[in-house]
């Protein structure tokens, strides 16, 4: 087998498996959402200190799939990259 | 790429740090045209301007953060707060204007910025603890996490690094790639203009350009100001005294 073609075909499979790691991260955003609608249901004058708690709640939980992206966007365009010239 | 040969010893300097001095020029100029009014008593006690008022509320603003998440004791940390705060909105956004490239698309940049806040917390909680306050503190809850106690140091500088250079270059990348596709799509009667390049890429922009980077600068200062507020911490019954005032 083509020694670049298996190196580039590879890269292309663990940069796909990679991108995986946002499920986690993707349910643990929604349910803090969730928590947060329930909580403005709850107390709608307070509707906008909730909000901005989320976004900064999960803007830091988000660092964790960006992990997986870099590594992902890493194997694509520098590791497959070298190879193609 | 700015390259010159001083003494011997070849120098480049990369596109990040000169449109990082174009984005300090631009702020720097901005403080003394404010420093210009306030000397020269444009801005009056009752405010009357809405130059005044805007940077008069920016000021309050920050200032009310500070107050808020690091304790009153620790007010006076409040210029740096802020001119991080300028610093990394004005970086950010700076894709939306004419520049070579984004500063903080280099992980140079957001690795120095992060270590400039642990340089931060460090010397503030030295300030307050003092260096035997700051050794016992690493031996504090059970001496066997020592180990951890030393690491728990570090991890914010790599997350937090992390975090501003994968959202800001994955915004990068996002708007280039559907800028690049949108060029294919053409109308018929006019072959070589990408008309579509010019409507449907602005929801788009709106988000990655603008929301991710006022919410990625509100997210490090926050973990600047509470990182500091935990390092500057007392412990004894007079902190709870002035926590109850």
């Amino acid at each position: 087998m083509n020694p670049q073609a298996f190196f580039l075909g590879m890269c292309a499979l663990a940069s796909a498996i990679a991108i995986l790691v946002a499920v986690g991260p993707g349910i643990g955003e929604g349910m803090v959402a969730a928590k947060a609608v329930e909580a403005v249901g709850r107390n709608p004058e307070a509707r906008s200190e909730i909000v901005s708690t989320m976004i900064v709640g999960q803007a830091i939980t988000e660092t964790n799939s960006l992990y997986g992206l870099l590594i992902s966007l890493l194997l694509i365009f520098v590791m497959a990259g070298k190879v193609v010239g | 790429m700015i390259e010159f040969s001083v003494f011997g010893t070849h120098i480049e300097i990369s596109e990040s740090i000169t449109s990082m001095w174009l984005i300090m020029g631009v702020l720097i100029a901005f403080s003394l045209v404010v420093y210009y009014h306030v000397r020269s008593g444009k801005f009056k006690v009752v405010p009357e301007s809405k130059f005044q008022i805007m940077v008069e509320a920016f000021v309050e603003f920050i200032y009310k953060q500070v107050r808020e998440n690091m304790g009153h004791r620790n007010e006076y940390l409040a210029p740096y707060i802020g001119s991080l705060g300028m610093l990394l909105i004005a970086c950010n956004m700076s894709g939306l204007f004419v520049i070579p490239k984004i500063p903080t698309s280099d992980y140079s940049v957001t690795l120095g910025l992060a270590i400039t806040t642990f340089l931060f917390v460090q010397i503030n909680q030295l300030r307050v603890h003092k260096v035997k306050g700051y050794v016992m503190e690493l031996f504090h809850p059970v001496p066997a996490l020592f180990p951890l106690q030393i690491l728990d140091k570090f991890t914010p500088v790599l997350s937090m690094s992390l975090r501003l250079f994968c959202n800001i270059v994955s915004g990068y990348i996002v708007m280039e790639l559907i800028y690049d596709s949108l060029k294919k799509a053409v109308l018929p009667f006019l072959p070589t203009v990408p008309v579509f390049q010019l409507f449907f890429p602005i929801p788009l922009s709106f988000y990655f350009d603008i929301f991710d980077s006022v919410i990625q600068t509100v997210v490090f200062c926050m973990l600047t100001m509470v990182l500091t507020a935990i390092a500057t911490e007392k412990h004894d019954e007079a902190h709870i005294v002035e926590a109850a005032r």
